[in-house]
């Protein structure tokens, strides 16, 4: 039988505020001694009062907007109860039948696609909670450390419906919702350090049924890389289990990433049972349409928006424009660089092809932590339309630009890179190599076409590759043409 | 009357213990409380607006402005057990093959 996977992710985002959520302890918590960034509100003493951070509100409607949510007119906040040492209060405060937002969409994009297909992922809703603190384990497994650094500290959780029916359509998923956080800079998306995190709800059915199959959610993947092999063994595994006539048991499993493989995790109660209620310390929060518009005002283009504006617009090829539109910096680059250049073909060609090769070298996704800027590119590109310089030149200008991040002029200076575009000297250098050359002369008289390549060569090897090759080439046919009539 | 399979559920939830006596009494004063819900449930509510909260004040929020925590000692002062900086706990074993 054929199955058809169902998957819908949950995906936790710590907001980058510079404080928590309901209190004004530091959320810069990385590297700090355990228990340091904590106080009263986020260590859940009696008693105290918490409150809730503007900025997080704020974010959490503009995330709401990117992803084209609606935003709710009334938000209040629940306290959802379970023991576990991470929470110290016994409850974390969340968002129950109240969410900031809610209904929203994302638009997928095939990445491996030469031509762009689009898929919408409905977003279900987005709701504002608290972080829980970390636990460490000793290696005897006796005891259990927890530090509440990370307690308190701001995180949205971003709940799609489960409209993906493959591990690569759920990593698509990720990798765009990923780019939008990116662009609105509201959370720095990392998974390996936990700013983003992920959990899969993964069932199968039968293809052709409409009816969802059990639900099994998987928890504790570490990169993109890893959601995508843990639904790919989750699927597998239910499909096995199917057509073994098994039965799916609804459970939580954890991923293995070292194994690559999902196992139980102990059910910490007999059936989950929150218990939701009102959180009576935070007041409701009422946004006025004034607020949803002024922060509305602030989002900036987003990658679908760029990529209609480089197809249409520029003409770029649906594959270029996407990946220079689903990555933030290489598109702010790319736009400050469209300001005083129009050969956006050119821009294209060079951002994807040497600067992304030097990129690769450094181990960079950032292209402003390199050396190398928009007014570097503009300015190379201007040099080899004015035939100042060739493409070879270029290259090795770029190199020098991501080494010393010297300016343009300054490094041809230095190396004396200008191309001889002064044609009594490409002559005395052509006379030249055709002198030294006796055999390749021959050759190419005798029809050998390839010849020519070579003498062309070593023209471009005497003049250090700074002779114009288009000039070089004319004028070596100009003279080879002499010698047949000869 | 509320079962003692409830009443026990929900003790095991809020991580109590209770004796037999203590769930029977228990039992008898949430069922009474139920029965006082059950009287409000009766009520014909339809167009008034859920009381959501019981504050009154709204829209409160706080700057984005950090200060100083209470700090390390202070806060692991009142832990029933610690390695001096962190809370220790009997270990959290998660899964099982």
């Amino acid at each position: 039988m054929n199955y058809e996977a169902v998957i819908g992710l949950e995906v936790h985002v710590q907001l980058s505020t510079d404080t928590k959520i309901f209190c004004s302890c530091s959320a810069r918590y990385s590297g700090n001694e355990p228990n340091s960034n904590v106080c009263e509100i986020c260590s859940g003493q009696p008693g105290v009062l918490p409150v809730l951070n503007k900025e997080v509100l704020k974010r959490a409607v503009k995330t709401g907007l990117a992803l084209n949510c609606t935003i709710a007119k009334r938000t209040k906040f629940d306290r959802k109860n379970y023991f576990y040492p991470d929470l110290p209060k016994g409850y974390q405060v969340s968002q129950f039948d109240m969410p900031i937002c809610e209904n929203g969409s994302i638009i997928v994009n095939d990445s491996r696609a030469e031509v762009k297909k689009d898929k919408k992922i409905g977003i279900t809703r987005i709701h504002m909670e608290e972080d829980a603190g970390k636990n460490t384990h000793d290696t005897a497994g006796i005891h259990s450390f927890v530090d509440y650094n990370r307690a308190g500290v701001p995180l949205l959780e971003i709940v799609s419906e489960p409209d993906m029916h493959s591990a690569v359509e759920a990593k698509e998923y990720l990798e765009k919702l990923k780019v939008i956080l990116k662009y609105i800079n509201v959370s720095d998306c990392n998974m390996e350090d936990g700013s983003l995190r992920c959990d899969a709800n993964v069932s199968i059915r039968p293809a052709g049924q409409l009816k969802l199959g059990t639900k099994v959610e998987i928890k504790n993947m570490n990169s993109f890389r890893g959601v995508q092999k843990a639904i790919e063994f989750e699927i597998e595994r239910q499909t096995k289990l199917s057509e073994a006539g098994s039965k799916i048991i609804q459970e939580t499993r954890l991923y293995d990433e070292a194994k690559g493989i999902t196992l139980t995790m102990r059910k910490k109660e007999e059936a989950f049972d929150y218990r939701y209620f009102p959180e009576p310390d935070l007041p409701p929060y009422d946004i006025t349409i004034e607020e949803v518009n002024a922060i509305k005002a602030t989002l900036p283009e987003l990658a679908d928006a760029k990529f209609e504006r480089y197809t249409r617009d520029m003409l770029l090829g649906d594959y270029d424009a996407a990946l220079i539109a689903n990555n933030p910096p290489i598109a702010a680059f790319f736009d400050e660089c469209v300001k005083t250049c129009n050969n956006y073909k050119a821009l294209t060609n060079w951002l994807l092809g040497d600067i992304a090769k030097k990129m690769n070298e450094l181990s960079t996704a950032d292209i402003f932590t390199t050396k190398i800027r928009p007014q570097h590119l503009v300015q190379i590109l201007n040099l080899i339309d004015n035939q100042t310089i060739s493409g070879k030149i270029a290259k090795t200008i770029i190199d020098e630009v991501f080494s010393t991040g010297d300016c343009v002029d300054a490094i041809i200076e230095r190396l004396g890179l200008i191309q001889i575009s002064d044609n009594s000297l490409i002559l005395t250098v052509i006379n030249e190599v055709i002198t030294e050359n006796p055999k390749s002369i021959n050759d190419f008289l005798e029809g050998k076409q390839a010849a020519a390549g070579f003498l062309v060569g070593q023209i471009m090897k005497k003049t250090k590759g700074k002779a114009n090759p288009k000039i070089v080439n004319e004028m070596l046919y100009a003279e080879l043409a002499k010698l047949k009539k000869a | 009357m509320i079962s003692k399979e409830e009443i026990t559920r929900i003790a095991d939830l809020a991580m109590l213990d209770l004796t037999d006596s203590e769930k029977n009494e228990y039992a008898a004063q949430i069922s009474s409380l139920l029965d006082y819900f059950k009287q409000i449930q009766s009520l014909d509510l339809a167009g008034v607006e859920p009381t959501n909260h019981a504050l009154v004040a709204d829209n409160v929020l706080r700057e984005d402005k950090a200060f100083p925590s209470a700090g390390q000692k202070c806060v692991i002062a009142g832990a029933p057990d610690t390695d001096g900086q962190s809370y220790r706990v009997p270990a959290i074993i998660e899964t099982e093959e």
